[in-house]
């Protein structure tokens, strides 16, 4: 049985849109077939399903519908598709490292900003009795010049890759070879700094 | 006349450092029996995980790029799903990820390693093995209006040659060669983590491509619909989007000077040569 949108579809409806209705192979097919139904009895009527047991080899004919619009990402967890690996197997290249490494270094003077801030507003002692506690524990030259070096370390570099980075944004030291040349540049002042930080 | 071209290629291979005179590395010689790690998944039908599988192959009996490879390896495992096409760089079909750097399969030689490992482009979602659904690249490619418009009201779209001068096209070069193979974007880590708003550095080249064209009248508009917090400044001069190019085009370049136009620092200059210049009967 075929269903009822193919049905309207004339003879004449077809040729007003100058298909060449004759000869058509697949018109052929459809005349023939609504000629004379699959099982045998010529069909006038509805085309309800309702004559005899429907076989299973009946063609149906159902108006195309749009798939619905679903976001990329509902559409594609919906059917279970795996992501491909990113982060573990992308190879590390100098530019990206140094600014994931720019970006963690900003965390770091964030959190060294906050510490001081809150330190001086909510201590009742005040930041002083903390600085001579830390003179109180008396500890070696070697061991305070690491840990100045390991604090400094993280400013020196964020100041300097943040000129590099305004440097950019003024569209200066783009191409590739400058990039690679600046990051070498930022890697010795962040080393002279941190040490002058260290040994003062 | 060329003077203009030739001096955008050589800013060309400038930006993107290729190695004009550096000498040629000696390469290493590698056995030419290799083992090559493929990312492998069956599709949604099957409930198998993802997992790699190692092929051997020697790369003497295949063509020196990585897609011969693949076909060969195919040969062995027909069952390995991989898109290619024009097999000379052309049509960005062949995207993988390869030693853990993008690049197009077809015009890439096989590296001289022992163990070479495959992956599909990063951060997109699997079909199967290597092929990847792309929409969500193609949606925001198509989002930024890449045809040229102007503000014609007498539809006389056709009509008339839209004139440039050969500076104004060498503005071009580097731009639209860019082939939508989606490296540079499945490279870049801001379009992992913000692949649905941020536009990309493919897209983002293509925008300034339309923006910086002289023939084209809307840019007002295009830079207006780049204004938010995502469509281009999510970019954070990572660069690894020139890093991975294949064509050798520099994406960090272009969308800071996006981003330069869209923060009105930079205006667009108004063309050098009267683009209806040639237009006979004017209207």
């Amino acid at each position: 049985m075929f269903s009822v949108p193919l049905r309207l579809q004339s003879r004449t409806t077809l040729a007003s849109f100058g298909f060449y209705v004759k000869n058509c192979p697949v018109l052929n097919l459809i005349r023939a077939a609504s000629a004379e139904g699959p099982c045998g009895c010529f069909d006038k009527g509805a085309a309800s399903g309702s004559s005899g047991p429907k076989s299973k080899h009946q063609i149906t004919y159902q108006p195309y519908r749009m798939p619905e619009f679903k976001p990329h990402d509902k559409k594609n967890m919906d059917l279970n598709r795996p992501m491909s690996p990113h982060l573990l197997i992308y190879a590390p290249t100098e530019p990206a490292m140094t600014s994931i490494v720019e970006r963690i270094t900003g965390v770091i003077l964030t959190f060294y900003a906050i510490l001081l801030s809150c330190g001086t507003l909510f201590l009742s002692n005040g930041v002083e009795t903390y600085v001579s506690i830390i003179q109180s524990l008396d500890l070696s030259r070697p061991m305070i010049f690491l840990i100045k070096l390991s604090l400094g370390a993280p400013f020196a570099f964020h100041y300097f890759n943040g000129i590099r980075f305004c440097l950019w944004n003024a569209g200066k030291m783009l191409a590739m070879k400058d990039v690679q040349d600046s990051a070498k540049k930022v890697y010795i002042g962040t080393a002279v700094l941190s040490l002058l930080f260290a040994i003062l | 006349m060329n003077t203009a071209r030739k001096d955008v290629c050589r800013l060309l291979r400038f930006y993107s450092g290729a190695p004009g005179a550096k000498p040629k590395k000696v390469q290493k010689t590698v056995d030419p029996r290799r083992t090559f790690k493929v990312y492998r998944f069956d599709g949604i039908i099957t409930k198998a995980q993802p997992q790699m599988k190692n092929y051997d192959l020697d790369v003497s009996t295949c063509g020196k790029m990585v897609l011969d490879a693949l076909i060969k390896i195919k040969d062995m495992d027909p069952t390995l799903a991989f898109r290619r096409s024009c097999r000379e760089g052309i049509c960005g079909s062949c995207a993988i990820n390869l030693q853990g750097k993008n690049c197009l399969a077809c015009i890439t030689e096989i590296p001289p390693d022992k163990t070479i490992t495959i992956y599909p482009i990063p951060h997109m979602y699997v079909i199967r093995d290597l092929v990847v659904d792309m929409t969500h690249f193609f949606n925001g490619y198509d989002s930024i209006r890449p045809y040229l418009i102007r503000h014609d009201r007498s539809k006389s779209l056709g009509k008339h040659q839209y004139a440039q001068s050969v500076e104004d096209n060498a503005k071009l070069v580097g731009l639209y060669e860019c082939v939508l193979c989606a490296c540079c974007s499945t490279s870049c880590p801001s379009y992992w983590w913000n692949g649905r708003r941020f536009l990309g550095p493919a897209t983002l080249l293509h925008a300034y491509r339309w923006v910086v064209d002289s023939r084209d009248e809307d840019t007002e508009a295009r830079l207006y619909d780049l204004k938010d917090d995502f469509a281009v400044f999510r970019c954070h001069t990572i660069m690894n989007c020139s890093l991975a190019c294949p064509k050798g085009l520099t994406p960090h370049v272009y969308i800071a000077l996006l981003k330069r136009l869209i923060s009105k620092i930079d205006k667009k200059p108004r063309p050098s040569l009267e683009t209806l210049k040639y237009a006979s009967g004017n209207k």
